[in-house]
């Protein structure tokens, strides 16, 4: 790789109810790097261990052993308080289910992430800014004002990307984006995302189920059983 | 450091808990209000009752010492013994030199006033009527300020010149006696003076009312045989419920008898007391049980709010700020109660102030709007709502955010 990884993952174990009888180890040792800016598809079957990779790898679990390094630094050793602001500096995240918070409006929704240390964030009205741009970058100018409720399945899933983006990211760890979403309204998100890759060199690690969608990334990596079965360069056939 | 996240998310999940928070802050407003009630009806109640007992009595009394048989023993051990003895009658006995008494009195700590008295019994006689009376001798513009005689006037003016009396309205009818009137006052030695009646006074009470003859301290004095002396000091002091501690130093620094109204009216000084402990009792109580309610109600929120408080948290919320967020919904959950809960209460208080009334008809409390004490409680309610979110708090805090957003 010619670039310093954004993310390497060296012999990555997780196991859970590490210690006790039920004890079951779900990652057995993944090596993986992604470079800055990559566009990376994670497929598998279910139980494989995606999301438990993709956990890890958001500092959202701890590994039960192996090292991980993001953006130059060794995470593994990182109490909570580091952690956290691990996620809110380097990462992005995009739920399966959006999850955004019902109590607050599109735009707010957006701007959370900022107002959480508004300081680093330039400000409030930079942050409210930057959370208006983004909606309306992903076609919701319109709807800023909105409760989530008030939006339709797609609509939520635009509000939740942007949310991932507000901060500028190295790296967004995207969960089935699309996967209670129909054909076309999945195409359009998928869409942004590669746009948004592609403008502002976030690096993307997309857990899809749909051969379609991972065959338009850059990289498919694929997980079979806790280990990785598959690590392949693609080019992404002209949507 | 700022609140602005941590209060905007505590806002809103309030807000969102539309029910729960409307449920929880009328419980603890239910709780502000019956504590400002029954505080502002004991106060009312105790207040009637202290005014009543105390009415025309002086707070502090002091007197001169009894006058005590002392036992002559002569040598030591076989000379003659006194088996027993007997306490001796006692007469009218005096204070000397009580200007000084009174100026030392006076300086006491907690002392605000004093005045001189000559007080002694005799007899109130109106043609053929006579009555046992208490003559009590003083100087008005003094003792005014030791016993407020002034709002027990019912006819007359207050005034003491040189065979005035003032006296309660029960011996004016039983002596047949109108204002203006004039009658005799003759004492055991049989010194006998014409007093004219300035003024009838209510004193509170029946066997006062039926008994009591104030006249200038001259008078008393001749009349009772004690010219330029007197029987005690009356005074007054600044918290009624210290009496007895302001009576305790002035014994200490004279050789006087020193009587407070506490002393002479124990058993409604106890009940007044046993009554604070209970409604201290009940206080704590609903003190209690507010919180309880307030922390119940955020440890659901906390369980409902799983999912969001793990993506917040995923996104980069700390532990710290969890933990202020829901900090913070137990403050103003508080405070909302507590300004809730004052409005109630003055409500109440006004609405019974009507209702609750003594046995003169007057109201038993009054509407005192209080905006120190509103202060008080809001400020104890906002303490309570934090003290109440603690173990909410805690537990939004230790949350798993991989597992909160898993569901």
């Amino acid at each position: 790789m010619m670039t310093r990884p954004l993310v390497r993952l060296q012999g990555l174990r997780k196991t859970y109810n590490e210690g006790l009888p039920n004890a079951e180890e779900v990652l057995h040792g993944i090596d993986l790097e992604i470079a800055p800016g990559e566009f990376t598809a994670l497929i598998g079957p279910s139980g494989s261990g995606k999301s438990t990779l993709l956990n890890a790898l958001g500092l959202l679990e701890i590994a039960s052993g192996g090292r991980y390094e993001l953006a130059g630094r060794d995470v593994t050793v990182f109490n909570d308080d580091e952690r956290t602001r691990a996620r809110h500096e380097v990462l992005g995240f995009i739920f399966q289910f959006h999850h955004l918070l019902p109590a607050f409006t599109a735009l707010e929704n957006v701007m959370l992430p900022g107002l959480m240390r508004p300081r680093e964030s330039g400000g409030p009205e930079a942050i409210r800014q930057r959370a208006a741009e983004l909606l309306d970058a992903v076609g919701l100018a319109d709807a800023m004002d909105k409760k989530p409720q008030q939006l339709s399945g797609g609509m939520q899933q635009r509000v939740a990307i942007a949310r991932s983006l507000v901060l500028d990211p190295r790296l967004v760890l995207a969960d089935e984006p699309t996967g209670n979403l129909d054909t076309h309204t999945s195409d359009s998100i998928f869409e942004l995302l590669r746009r948004f890759n592609r403008e502002s060199g976030t690096a993307l690690l997309i857990v899809t189920h749909d051969p379609r969608l991972a065959a338009r990334c850059d990289r498919i990596v694929e997980l079979v059983d806790g280990r990785i079965a598959a690590d392949r360069p693609n080019t992404p056939a002209a949507a | 450091m700022t609140f602005g996240f941590e209060l905007a998310v505590a806002l809103r999940f309030l807000r969102e808990g539309r029910m729960q928070t409307a449920l929880i802050i009328g419980g603890a407003a239910i709780g502000v209000a019956v504590i400002f009630f029954i505080t502002a009806v004991l106060t009312g109640v105790q207040g009637d009752l202290i005014k009543r007992v105390t009415g025309a009595q002086p707070h502090v009394v002091v007197k001169p010492p009894e006058e005590t048989v002392a036992p002559l023993v002569a040598g030591s051990g076989e000379a003659s013994r006194l088996a027993s003895v007997q306490a001796r009658p006692q007469r009218l006995t005096t204070i000397d030199g009580w200007p000084a008494l009174a100026r030392a009195t006076e300086m006491t700590e907690g002392v605000i006033a004093v005045a001189p008295v000559a007080s002694g019994s005799a007899l109130g006689i109106k043609g053929d009527a006579s009555r046992s009376v208490v003559i009590v001798g003083t100087e008005l513009e003094r003792y005014l300020r030791v016993v407020r005689l002034d709002d027990k006037v019912k006819a007359g003016v207050l005034q003491l010149d040189p065979g005035d009396a003032l006296i309660g309205i029960e011996l004016a009818k039983d002596l047949g006696a109108v204002l203006g009137d004039r009658f005799r006052v003759q004492s055991a030695s049989g010194v006998s003076e014409v007093f004219r009646i300035r003024a009838l006074l209510d004193l509170g009470s029946r066997e006062l009312n039926r008994r009591y003859v104030y006249t200038d301290l001259r008078a008393a004095q001749s009349l009772l045989g004690i010219p330029g002396r007197i029987t005690n000091l009356d005074a007054a002091v600044r918290d009624i419920m210290q009496a007895d501690i302001v009576a305790a130093r002035l014994r200490a620094q004279s050789g006087q008898l020193i009587e407070s109204w506490i002393q002479t009216n124990n058993q409604v000084f106890t009940a007044i007391k046993n009554q604070d402990i209970m409604t201290l009792l009940i206080r704590f109580f609903i003190t209690v049980v507010v919180a309880l309610g307030i922390a119940s109600v955020l440890v659901v929120s906390v369980v409902q709010k799983r999912k969001e408080i793990g993506i917040l948290r995923a996104v980069g919320a700390t532990r710290r700020q969890m933990l202020t967020v829901f900090l913070l919904q137990g403050v103003i959950v508080g405070i909302g109660g507590a300004l809730l809960g004052s409005g109630l209460g003055l409500m109440l208080v006004s609405l019974f102030s009507r209702i609750l009334r003594n046995s003169e008809g007057e109201a038993l409390f009054s509407l005192t709007f209080d905006f120190g004490l509103i202060g008080i409680v809001v400020l104890a309610a906002a303490l309570l709502g934090l003290l109440a979110a603690v173990l909410p708090a805690r537990n939004a805090a230790r949350l798993d955010p991989a597992q909160a957003i898993r569901g």
